[in-house]
């Protein structure tokens, strides 16, 4: 429980809720959907500043960009069609695959990044499409999700920043995917996570970007896996390679859900059929 | 903390303590419509309707409904007038313990004012954060299906249903 927690702050605009966090210094805590902040136990924070007042709920698009806003609920990402078929839809099906429609109607964009956890469903995907996270403070800074991710938990809070924005090149809207999740039953935490986007030029794959999720603390990209596949015309025996590549070296988690081992090999199982049904259906679409 | 916010159509002005959930504040106000579960975001029974979105009371800071439209199951329908998705569950024998019927009908609402015509996936989609441990869900799934129909028919019954939930209520 947040025991210290007095105030709530509904700022309208970005530099106003900013002005606020400087003032608490570091026991102001950002709130969007409030799916974690609610089961969290902080006695740090004392007030809560409510961002989702600020016109941070949007998708659209520039020349260079897809944009989509922080505060944009999960619900309104798997049900936008520009969504379901920009890059195969990968950013719809994996808002989607959060279960229960009262998370997704909660739970934002920018809340799934920031708090990040291993099963969390956007991370993976939004590595797979290289996205980048718009943060607006004292300097107003672009940085990559891979790097964005990897930083500890809760590091927004105790800085005068506030991430508003995700950024996806739109030169990936014609690419395939597929996004595809393990686990034990539809509301239990990912065991694995499989994100894929794969380019093909008739028959030979052209770009493949691989995303593991799920097994480790943070998704991450698996370059071996792409190697396997950019230039090849794929079969059955690139896709068991790029699986084994991808899971080669990583150091996998085990915990009370799934062993080492039995990990290892769903997501090796997982991301081959993965792998196989994005190009099938890239295949598909091509032709 | 002062809270204002529109409770089933009527402007509350509440206080509360900074961390109290939603769930919390509606409970200690009576509305016990809306049931503690799991308060982990998987049973939705504690499910209400925030700006018409459903979302799960206990996962949300009272703070976070100020100046907002909530929506509990004590404001959709009453004994003598009740929603017709409320008629239906009772006709359909959707009902059985009920524990998880007030979030399910929430869910369900969020639905149709949406989407008055829905498919069948997508009525399945939106009660996909319910949980019900006695139905096994198919005779929720035809209510609701049974509701829309009806709406878009406007044959929704009028006094005779009224009973019908009565009864409904007493059985609880």
């Amino acid at each position: 429980m947040l025991r210290n927690l007095k105030e709530f702050y509904y700022p309208t605009t970005v530099p106003e809720a900013l002005a606020i966090l400087e003032r608490f210094d570091s026991k102001a805590a950002v709130v969007a959907g409030g799916t974690t902040l609610g089961r969290t136990d902080d006695a740090k924070i004392e007030a809560m500043i409510d961002i989702t007042r600020m016109g941070l709920s949007f998708i659209k698009e520039d020349k260079v960009s897809l944009r989509l806003g922080a505060t944009t609920p999960l619900q309104t990402l798997a049900k936008t069609r520009k969504l379901q078929s920009f890059a195969g839809g990968l950013i719809a099906s994996a808002a989607a695959a959060q279960p229960s429609k009262q998370l997704r109607n909660a739970m934002t964009l920018g809340g799934s990044i920031v708090i990040s956890t291993p099963w969390s469903d956007m991370p993976p995907a939004l590595l797979t499409l290289d996205a980048q996270m718009i943060l607006v403070g004292k300097i107003d800074r672009v940085i990559p999700a891979e790097e964005f991710l990897f930083e500890p938990k809760y590091r927004l809070l105790g800085r005068s920043e506030i991430l508003t924005e995700v950024r996806i090149s739109r030169e990936l809207a014609g690419w395939r995917s597929q996004y595809a999740v393990f686990s034990r039953t539809r509301t239990d935490p990912a065991m694995a996570i499989a994100s894929v986007a794969l380019r093909d030029d008739g028959d030979t794959c052209v770009g493949a970007r691989v995303v593991l999720g799920g097994i480790t603390r943070k998704a991450s990209r698996c370059p071996a896996a792409e190697k396997k596949l950019v230039g090849k015309k794929l079969g059955p025996s690139h896709f068991t390679a790029a699986a084994k590549a991808a899971l080669a070296g990583i150091d996998v988690v085990a915990d009370w859900r799934a062993s080492r081992e039995y990990r290892l090999h769903v997501a090796e199982v997982l991301m081959r059929r993965t792998l196989a049904a994005c190009w099938e259906q890239a295949k598909g679409v091509a032709r | 903390m002062k809270l204002e916010m529109k409770l089933n159509g009527q402007d509350v002005s509440l206080d509360i303590a900074g961390p109290e959930l939603l769930l919390d504040l509606l409970r200690d106000n009576g509305y016990f419509g809306s049931k503690r579960g799991c308060e982990n975001g998987d049973c939705g029974a504690c499910t209400v309707l925030v700006d018409g979105k459903a979302v799960c009371s206990c996962m949300y800071f009272a703070g976070q409904a100020h100046g907002r439209e909530v929506t509990t199951i004590e404001g959709l329908g009453t004994m003598e007038h009740p929603h017709p998705l409320q008629e239906t569950f009772v006709e359909c024998g959707a009902v059985q313990c009920g524990f998880c019927i007030p979030g399910m009908l929430m869910s369900a609402k969020e639905l149709l004012d949406e989407c008055p015509n829905p498919k069948d996936p997508e009525i399945r989609e939106a009660l996909d954060g319910n949980l019900c441990r006695c139905t096994g869900y198919t005779k929720q799934f035809e209510a609701v299906k049974l509701t829309a129909k009806r709406m878009a028919e406007g044959t929704g019954k009028g006094r005779d249903s009224g009973r019908k939930s009565a009864r409904g209520g007493k059985s609880r």
